[in-house]
């Protein structure tokens, strides 16, 4: 299986001297649902700033899809990688949403019937298309952000990296967004979302990522959330589920990590 | 309130006024040159032809009167006081002694006649420009400069210029609103000294988080595949002009011109 990420050493230090990345090794296999979690301040966005090549590493190194991420290659690691930033107020600017969305096709030099129709369906997909030509400013964070997200979508990158996109979406648009996620992976898309969301984690992850102090503090499947030892000290919790069932389950069964396992546990017990 | 489809033709915008759709280029090329013959008239009567004329487009293109006297008024008000000072210090015959206790000020017929035609002038290129920008889209606009082979680094430029300005402001507002939530009236004197305090504070915040945000702002455009030029003109092919753009173009030019040349003889008696 073709590696996509690969992080190897990655060391970081803020010019006003923070380390936020402080030896960082890891993969990321291609077309894989990646979870990366951690504590505010444990270097999710500045790992993920490194990924696009925004940032270039000062000591260790990144490689997409085989190829070291340098000056030289940054431009196009933006082609193939994708990144929708925490804050939308940073990423949305433009006088209108269309032109919004368009500004990522029209820099891959895409024709305009092309750039039109991608920014129709990125539009849609995040159920924004009635909005094309609002200014961003006069719409909600939240708005703002499926923006921000459709500014992505529409450059069909390869790897997508998604830093916190469920903060300040309602119920609804969160639902929208798993969704939307789903048939990214079902593309073969590989992607790679910060979150604080233990529940979502644990639920829609196939592999989690656990950063402390930019460090790694565990990388595994999403049973890895069910450890409580590990959860405390990455600063999260354990999911909602596993906290009902925690101290109740006898021998042999183990805790749910999301509310179709817990569905089957409270079914084996109701027979 | 959403045009489906043939809507979203970024280049060639087919809705609005004859006027949007005019071709950015003639639009820029047109007025731009209208402004630097009409702004070099000196009689009154041609200056305010120029101005009933850019009236006149004005009004087909339906661009919302309240906006454009708005911004007007604010040049007006900026500038309404140095033309009343220069009527002042201009030599000439004395048309009006105004008397305010003491003081004697004397307004001379040179003086008052230059800054009408100052005032007009600007008016001119106020209104130019109103209808430029009015209905020409921002990215429209930087388009055309680049077509027109205006170097792509000012064009950058000023695309960051204008991009930041707005990020200021947005700021600026965001940071007041923050401050009026925890009770800071605003409206107070500045000799009050908690309020100085606060604003001075405010001022330095601004301009700290401008810049790291105008900072995020551009990586996060870096993340989209910018590269110095965010259009890249090369491969939009580069539409030709058709009659009705030359036939605009032409006349708002022409229109100039024959002021210019009407000034020349006809009005050459007609002095105020
Ligand atoms: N521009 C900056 N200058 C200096 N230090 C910074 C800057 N941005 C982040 N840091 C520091 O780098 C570390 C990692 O920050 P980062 O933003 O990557 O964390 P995060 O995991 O994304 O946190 P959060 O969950 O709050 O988004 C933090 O200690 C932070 O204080
Ligand atoms: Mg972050």
């Amino acid at each position: 299986m073709e590696q996509v990420i690969v992080v190897d050493d990655l060391h970081f230090k803020y010019p006003d001297g923070t380390w936020a990345l402080r030896g960082l090794s890891f993969t990321v296999t291609r077309g894989k649902k990646v979870a990366l979690m951690g504590h505010n301040g444990a270097g999710k966005s500045t790992l993920l700033w490194h990924l696009n090549g925004l940032f270039l590493p000062q000591q260790g190194e990144v490689r997409i899809e085989g190829r070291l991420i340098t000056s030289s290659t940054e431009k196009w690691v933006r082609t193939r990688v994708g990144l929708v930033f925490q804050d939308p107020d940073d990423q949305v600017f433009s006088a209108t949403v269309k032109e919004d969305v368009a500004f990522g096709p029209r820099n891959l030099g895409l024709p305009p019937g092309e750039v039109e129709k991608r920014v129709r369906s990125a539009l849609a997909a995040v159920g924004m298309l009635g909005y094309q030509n609002h200014p961003p400013q006069s719409l909600s964070y939240g708005q703002k952000k499926r923006i921000a997200i459709a500014g992505v979508l529409a450059m069909e990158p390869e790897i997508i990296l998604l830093d916190e996109p469920l903060a300040f979406l309602d119920p609804a648009a969160q639902e929208n967004l798993c969704l939307l996620l789903e048939e990214l992976h079902r593309q073969g898309k590989s992607l790679l979302v910060a979150t604080h969301d233990v529940d979502f984690a644990a639920s829609w992850a196939e592999e989690v990522l656990i950063l402390k102090e930019g460090k790694l503090l565990a990388h595994g499947d999403p049973e890895l959330l069910l450890n409580e030892d590990m959860v405390r000290e990455a600063g999260l919790r354990l999911p909602i589920v596993a906290q009902i069932f925690r101290g109740l389950l006898p021998e042999g069964f183990t805790l749910p990590r999301d509310v179709q396992g817990a569905r089957r546990i409270l079914q084996a017990f109701l027979k | 309130m959403c045009k489906p489809a043939a809507e979203i033709e970024f280049w060639q915008r087919k809705e609005g006024s004859c006027l949007h759709r005019l071709d950015p280029r003639v639009k820029v090329v047109a007025l731009i040159g209208f402004v630097a013959l009409v702004t070099t008239l000196t009689s009154l009567f041609s200056l305010f032809l120029g101005i009933s004329f850019l009236i006149f487009l004005i009004s087909i293109a339906r661009l919302d009167t309240r906006k454009v006297i708005k911004r007007l008024s604010w040049t007006v008000a900026v500038s309404g006081p140095l033309v009343v000072l220069l009527s002042l210090v201009t030599p000439g015959t004395p048309w009006y002694k105004l008397q305010v206790g003491p003081l004697v000020f004397t307004f001379t017929l040179e003086g008052v006649r230059l800054a009408v035609v100052l005032l007009l002038r600007l008016l001119n290129a106020l209104l130019a420009l109103c209808l430029l920008t009015g209905t020409t889209s921002f990215s429209e606009l930087m388009l055309a400069f680049r077509r027109l082979y205006v170097p792509s680094l000012v064009v950058v430029l000023v695309e960051f210029t204008i991009r930041y300005a707005a990020v200021f402001v947005q700021e600026l507002r965001r940071m007041f609103l923050a401050r009026r939530a925890r009770g800071f009236r605003v409206g107070r004197s500045l000799l009050d000294r908690a309020t100085f305090l606060t604003l001075s504070q405010l001022v330095g915040a601004l301009l700290l988080r401008s810049l790291t945000r105008s900072e995020r702002i551009y990586f996060a455009m870096l993340a989209r595949g910018f590269n110095g030029s965010p259009v890249r003109p090369e491969v939009y092919p580069v539409a030709r002009l058709n009659k009705e753009d030359l036939l605009w173009g032409g006349l708002i030019l022409a229109w100039a011109l024959i002021l210019h040349l009407l000034e020349m003889g006809v009005w050459e008696w007609n002095k105020l």
